[in-house]
């Protein structure tokens, strides 16, 4: 027998992994628990990030490999994915269009099982507040690369409070820049100085 | 000692007079000196101007690293997919410039580039991303554009230096091949999986653009007289990639480009954006003093002193977040800090961490440009 859905995807065995999700779903294997060994999977990635044995790349690579499982399961998946860990909006903000972080952050994020709301790049403060007024969100993840950024992640907060929604929605920023001075400024709660610690907030602030 | 003095014995690890403090300044002095970010862009005389009001307010500098200033019309030549420019396609006059982040490679082209010649192959790909160079007009309007910036930005260098200002770099700026890949073709995020995915095809591929890349920038290096490069460094860093990813693909590209101009006499400004930190061993196996290590603020300079101080000029990193943010007490400390520890036995200039940002406080730029007077290694 050879090594489990987990252990590929945390080595990052792409073709074998994706091989073994469409065998074992034709052999009549239980959707959902092959997305739990993904997530166990991405679990030990994890560690490995954080032990410094894996790099961004790495997690990139294991986040994209459980992407496309999740994709061939998807159509066998009978009530959703067992994804209800809470949802979260999130974006870079008005001004600025930088994504790579954000978008390695949101992908992550959906590993872990929440349901992640991603607006995108250049995103007005109103957006997020319509978003967060519809999906209940109890998160909202800003991100930015310039520092007039800065001033969007201030304004956006500030459009959240004025909302009423501001002691029911936690913020978290992220991005090159972003600092404990610019969380004061912006009246966030929190940073993450990279991925791994977005998911670490999402799991704090969401209690999961 | 003048400013080219000064900044040449930092280069080659010496002590100079005093640290030259040499910040990337036109995006600040730009919005400083009363013009928007397009005229900054598209007119170096304006932009001059507004550097000379900059430095006439808020303190003199040894030298400009990376300048922006009339940059505009070369940018859109030499870059494959166009970033978001002030001023041009619908962007506010004032906007932000920002790179795009998009793929116009698809993952089997890498072999395409080979085949079809890289130069060609580049060209193809402007046309795609800019359609009017598809027409013989519209491809020498923009040339010819960039040809007579080519010429003022020459004029404003050798201003510059009759006013005691050096010039860094002016126009020469050159990429390595997966750095160009990864920022102007596949994305970021497709490059890296292409690294795991076809590792012998991106190899291929950077074989075969490495000596386009040298060309284009030896054009550059014979037209400005400045025997300097800027290059990029930022999808190849410590935040991205492994050790062993480093090794692999990146580390032999850096050497051969840095060894092919450090030949010619001339030295690599290293802008490595990012976190380099763990990757600083490996950054020995460049030729020792003739290259330059320019950081952002996200790499530990201080770490890079300690195992790269005897080996390369150091280069930064006052971090944007500060002179946005922090008071002037604060940036002025920090200045101190580097001065005495960076600094210590020479081959240090100072810089901002990337650019000073354009919202930058006038007084915390200020602080930073006196600090190289007040304050001794």
């Amino acid at each position: 027998m050879g090594d489990s859905l987990a252990v590929l995807l945390a080595e990052l065995r792409e073709d074998e992994a994706l091989a073994l999700v469409r065998g074992s779903l034709e052999g009549g294997a239980d959707p959902l628990s092959l997305v739990e060994e993904l997530r166990q999977g991405m679990t030990e990635v994890g560690r490995r990030f954080e032990a410094g044995e894996y790099f961004l790349s790495e997690l990139i690579m294991s986040a994209e490999i459980f992407k496309e499982a999740v994709e061939i399961i998807g159509p066998h998946l009978q009530g959703g994915s067992g994804a209800d860990k809470g949802s979260i909006v999130l974006g870079t903000v008005k001004g600025d269009i930088h994504d790579i972080g954000k978008n390695i952050v949101s992908t992550l994020l959906r590993c872990e099982g929440y349901e992640v709301h991603d607006l995108g790049v250049d995103v007005e403060p109103a957006a997020f507040v319509r978003k967060l007024e519809e999906t209940g969100a109890r998160l909202l993840a800003l991100s930015g690369l310039l520092t007039l950024a800065f001033d969007s992640m201030k304004e956006t907060v500030a459009a959240v409070a004025e909302a009423g929604l501001r002691e029911r929605v936690r913020v978290i920023l992220g991005g090159g820049p972003v600092n404990e001075r610019v969380v004061e400024y912006a009246g966030a709660d929190a940073f993450g100085e990279d991925a791994a610690q977005a998911v670490r907030l999402a799991n704090r602030y969401l209690g999961a | 000692m003048d400013a080219r003095e000064r900044i040449e014995t930092a280069i080659r690890l010496g002590k100079p007079d005093r640290v030259p403090v040499v910040p990337i300044i036109d995006f600040f002095a730009g919005r400083y000196g009363g013009i928007t970010q397009h005229e900054m862009f598209f007119d170096i005389e304006k932009a001059d101007a507004a550097l000379e009001k900059t430095m006439r307010d808020l303190g003199l500098i040894d030298g400009q690293n990376l300048s922006y200033a009339g940059l505009g019309r070369i940018m859109q030549a030499i870059f494959p997919t166009p970033p978001i420019m002030p001023g041009v396609r619908g962007v506010p006059e004032d906007g932000q410039f920002q790179f795009v982040e998009k793929t116009v490679m698809a993952p089997e082209e890498y072999r395409l580039i080979e085949e079809r010649g890289p130069l060609r192959w580049i060209l193809d790909k402007m046309k795609l991303s800019t359609p009017e160079m598809g027409k013989p007009a519209g491809f020498l309007k923009v040339f010819a554009g960039a040809g007579r910036d080519i010429m003022k930005a020459r004029r404003s260098v050798k201003r510059w230096r009759s006013k005691g200002v050096e010039s860094m770099v002016a126009y020469n700026i050159v990429f390595t091949p997966m750095e160009y890949i990864s920022l102007f073709m596949r994305s970021f995020n497709d490059f890296i999986l292409d690294l795991f995915r076809r590792p012998e095809e991106v190899k291929a591929a950077s074989r075969a653009l490495m000596k386009t890349m040298q060309m284009q920038g030896l054009m550059m290096v014979r037209s400005s007289g400045l025997k300097r490069v800027f290059m990029g460094g930022t999808r190849t860093s410590a935040s991205f990639l492994s050790p062993k990813q480093f090794e692999e693909f990146a580390l032999p590209e850096w050497q051969e480009m840095c060894e092919f101009w450090v030949r010619r006499g001339v030295t690599p400004l290293l802008h490595f954006d990012s976190d380099w930190t763990a990757f600083f061993p490996y950054l020995k196996n460049l030729p020792r003093g003739k290259c330059i290590l320019n950081l952002d603020g996200s790499s530990d300079i201080f770490k890079a002193k300690e195992v790269l101080g005897d080996h390369m000029c150091i280069m930064g990193d006052v971090p944007a977040a500060l002179l946005k943010l922090g008071e002037p007490e604060e940036v002025e400390e920090y200045c101190r800090k580097l001065i005495a520890e960076v600094g210590a036995d020479g081959g240090f200039i100072l810089s901002s961490g990337c650019t000073i940002p354009v919202d930058a406080k006038p007084e915390n730029v200020k602080a930073m440009l006196a600090s190289v007077h007040r304050h001794r290694p």
